[in-house]
């Protein structure tokens, strides 16, 4: 079986996926998503780990019809770009919403849902997605 | 069973898939004579979205179960799924739910199996845990994607759902405690799923009286027995629900008046969600108990074996409620789906990968 | 640094060729460009190019490319910088002469889209995104955009047909072209209600998959006058880079890489954009083929689709904007298209072009690569 997904990069980029796992800089303390090696505002390598909060709001979203391979399953997929509590914008697929539905605005948080699977045989990527917070009480 | 020390919940959480199909539904497909969930008493049932399995159910239902028990997740010593839909056959589910809630790396943990009693039987190991003072706080999750055969009765029922349980020594934040408990285990082959299959088998009658009836009424006669108690010493009794009509029946056998077993008897609304079954309906319980009330507790796994708990509530309990959805909001918010959806989201239309 | 000329190009149509591969369609590029400079030698080649690998499972491009286009020996390599690997790649071009390494240099670019199908091309296209987290998601290159498009349309309340007048403009401008993939005109009706890729990006909003290539010759000064009658002087050039994930940027309505180059380049031919003849920037899909116009300084924020409405951009006008038809209708051959461009608004200055003649003396072109990650922008002066 050939096997598309990587290992160690499932592996290796797993926090920031399952748990919004940013970068912080100690010495300016801007927040970064994806994690940084080095400070894009003041240039420092004294970062640390932090957790995002996961809700926000839809800055602009798009409802995919075309997919790539692997993602027929779950099309149409909206995509967002949604913006944290914290000030950090990411980009994620949306779930349990209609497109219809979805809004600039949308208040939002995030939940752990699969992304996709490297066929049947092989791993199966989870990762943050975002729901409608009306959603449940 | 008593510990040396008492060990209660902490904290429970429920996540129930939004989508339902009507039984209805899949009689039209298969060709059933109309009405013929009646007989099962259940009317809809609950079906896991496309981008979601028991890894993501069973985090869901855990986010919830920490948010009511107010820790902090690190502070976890064990973590436990029970399930029979495992997304790895080999790879545990606990690994990436506590990677994804932060209790791993400093914590002990596995996927159970036994049927629809795994998750019970991981609440025992962690009652054991707890009481030794070898951790403070274990998660137990009961969460399933239940696959049946499509056009087999079993597809009425079998559905998709999750509940979790913060456990502690009483005291550490505990709102009801385990008083004790009973189990009861043979080798009574009612149900099984060999590796290859991609569905269980059932013994249809035979998952009854042999099975059901007999370990879950010998469970609870053992706990009485054991603990002094009659039924009429309970409010509220939870047992295994596979279909709607099973709990009444068994709840009847063993002295225990219905009004004891509505508030508890979720499956009518979401199917059989297996190892989320007895514990969703705890949890619908929990929701409304109040402090001194007693609650027994009976799940039950093919294969078979049933366990028996009784559980006191504490003080504190209805200040707990509110701090994360509870089962009436899960069962609310809902969307039908058709059996085409259903079909496709249960993996049901093969595609090849070209 | 020593000026550079552009003394030569060279380009075939644009077109889906099942019945060439990498080196042949090079080859017929790279020998038009030769010819046109009299068969003279050229002492290195760069090729912009992002999937041959990936594709065409071919690394080691430009030695291969050299090799099958008559120059095996020389000094050659690729350069990729996604979609806007041509731009670099003429970037890369000038850097050699302008240093003095080199009197005569080609520069060169070659996509093959249509080895495999649109699927397969769709993912290769999308690894101009962020890998890890971008892709990762399954989003394609049009979903990416497409986020764009609606924050544009709904932060300036532009309508559906106002985005469809760009598409209309461009069709209209390729009809005219030779080598034009789609010479062919479309009305705002056709456009607004063609199939859903990504809402609100549409088929007819986005540019089409193709095959290409394209061939410059740069010299330096001494050589320019002896290889060409008309050399046209490369006045400037910028290139700049921005986050490649695209929720990081403070702003989704700009390219700031597009600001930024396209400074460094005015500033380095002493040209405001009010000076600008001619420019073919690269319009990927409409929403950057507005949103271009705003970030090289030809127009404000918001404004260019009713200022194109009004007749601003189009032949005539000062500047002209994509008389090729743009990568809507001239055709995106990917790496190529960088390449392409300087060839047109050179074969606009000296008076040659096969398509919507514009002429003057001031020409501009501006290669993207990914979401406005890479920009270049190329000027040139008759």
């Amino acid at each position: 079986m050939s096997m598309k997904f990587s290992i160690p990069r499932t592996w290796r980029e797993r926090k920031p996926h399952y748990l919004l796992e940013a970068s912080k800089c100690k010495n300016c303390g801007k927040i970064h998503y994806p994690p940084r090696i080095v400070c894009d505002k003041c240039g420092s390598v004294d970062l640390e780990k932090t957790r995002l909060s996961g809700e926000g709001k839809v800055v602009t979203y798009t409802v995919q019809y075309v997919v790539l391979d692997g993602f027929r399953d779950y099309a149409p997929i909206v995509y967002a770009i949604v913006e944290l509590k914290e000030g950090v914008k990411v980009l994620a697929p949306l779930t349990d919403v209609k497109p219809e539905n979805v809004k600039i605005g949308l208040k939002v948080k995030a939940v752990l849902r699969k992304v996709s699977e490297d066929g049947k045989l092989g791993l199966i990527r989870y990762a943050i997605k975002f729901k409608p917070i009306e959603a449940e009480s | 069973m008593k510990p040396v020390n008492d060990v209660g919940i902490a904290g429970w959480g429920v996540y129930i898939p939004k989508y339902r199909v009507k039984c209805s539904e899949i009689e039209a497909t298969w060709g059933f004579q109309p009405g013929y969930c009646r007989s099962l008493n259940v009317y809809e049932k609950a079906v896991a979205g496309i981008d979601e399995d028991t890894i993501t159910i069973g985090y869901e239902a855990a986010k919830n179960a920490i948010l009511r028990a107010k820790i902090i997740p690190s502070e976890v010593g064990a973590i436990y799924v029970g399930t029979e839909s495992k997304p790895y056959a080999v790879k545990p589910s606990i690994t990436v739910i506590g990677e994804a809630l932060g209790i791993t790396p400093r914590t002990l943990g596995a996927d159970l199996e036994f049927a629809c009693r795994a998750a019970s039987e991981a609440i025992e190991a962690s009652i054991g845990l707890i009481a030794s003072n070898m951790i403070k706080y274990s998660l137990v999750i009961g969460a399933d994607t239940a696959q049946a055969s499509p056009g087999d009765v079993l597809e009425f029922t079998a559905s998709s759902g999750g509940a979790a349980y913060v456990l502690a020594r009483r005291g550490n934040n505990t709102v009801a405690y385990f008083e004790g408990s009973f189990s009861y285990i043979t080798d009574t082959p009612d149900f099984w799923r060999r590796p290859r299959s991609p569905y269980p088998h059932h013994g249809e009658q035979f998952t009854g009286d042999p099975a059901y009836f007999h370990h879950i009424i010998s469970a609870v006669k053992g706990l009485m027995e054991s603990l002094g108690l009659k039924p009429s010493d309970f409010d509220y009794a939870v047992f295994h629900q596979p279909n709607g009509r099973f709990p009444l029946k068994v709840a009847s056998e063993l002295g225990f008046s219905k009004d004891k077993v509505l508030p508890g008897l979720i499956t009518p609304y979401i199917g059989n969600t297996y190892n989320g079954s007895a514990l969703i309906g705890l949890a619908a319980v929990l929701e409304q108990a109040k402090p001194g009330q007693r609650i027994l507790l009976a799940p039950f796994g093919s294969g078979s074996g049933s366990d028996a708990y009784s559980i006191v509530v504490e003080d504190g309990i209805e200040e707990r409620v509110d701090l994360a959805p509870k089962v009436k909001d899960f069962l609310e918010n809902k969307e039908y789906i058709n059996y085409l959806l259903y079909a496709k989201f249960n993996g049901l239309i093969e595609k090849f990968e070209m | 640094m020593r000026k550079v000329f552009v003394v030569g190009v060279g380009f075939t149509k644009i077109d889906r060729f099942f019945d060439k591969g990498l080196r042949e369609l090079f080859a017929e590029a790279a020998i038009k460009a030769l010819d046109d400079i009299g068969g003279e030698n050229v002492q290195a080649l760069v090729v912009g190019n992002m999937m041959s690998s990936s594709l065409s499972e071919q690394d080691n491009l430009g030695a291969l490319l050299a090799d099958y286009a008559g120059l095996v020996g020389i000094p050659a390599f690729k350069v990729e910088a996604a979609c806007g690997s041509g731009g670099v790649a003429v970037y890369t071009g000038y850097s050699l002469v302008a240093s003095g390494l080199f009197d005569i240099v080609m520069v060169g670019g070659v996509e093959k889209q249509t080895e495999h199908p649109t699927r397969i091309v769709s993912k290769g296209l999308a690894q101009a995104s962020d890998a890890e987290y971008e892709l990762f998601y399954g989003i394609s290159f049009t979903g990416l955009n497409a986020l764009v498009m609606r924050k544009y349309m709904e932060t300036y309340g532009i309508s559906r047909d106002e985005m469809s007048i760009w598409p209309v403009l461009m069709h209209k401008n390729a009809s005219k072209n030779p080598y034009a993939q789609l010479p062919f005109e479309v009305t705002i009706e056709q456009v607004s209600s063609s199939m859903l890729i990504a809402d609100p990006i549409r088929l007819l909003d986005s540019s089409p998959i193709g095959d290409g290539a394209a061939a410059l010759i740069l010299a330096s000064e001494k050589y320019a006058r002896k290889l060409s009658d008309t050399p046209v002087e490369v006045a400037g050039v910028g290139l700049a880079t921005d986050h490649i994930y695209i929720a990081y940027r403070d702003d989704l309505l700009k390219l700031k890489a597009t600001i930024d180059a396209s400074k460094v380049a005015y500033r380095m031919a002493k040209v405001e954009p009010s000076q600008i003849d001619v420019v073919e920037e690269h319009d990927a899909f409409t929403v950057l083929g507005y949103m271009n116009l705003e970030d090289l300084g030809f127009s404000e924020r918001g404004k260019t689709p009713k200022e194109i409405a009004e007749g601003r951009f189009h032949p005539g006008d000062k500047p002209t904007v994509n008389p090729s038809g743009g990568l809507k209708a001239r055709g995106h051959p990917v790496g190529a298209t960088g390449v392409y461009q300087v060839a047109e608004v050179a074969m606009q200055l000296r008076g040659d072009y096969p398509g919507v003649k514009v002429g003057g003396e001031i020409g501009l072109a501006q290669s993207i690569g990914g979401l406005g990650t890479t920009v270049s922008v190329i000027i040139l002066r008759r």
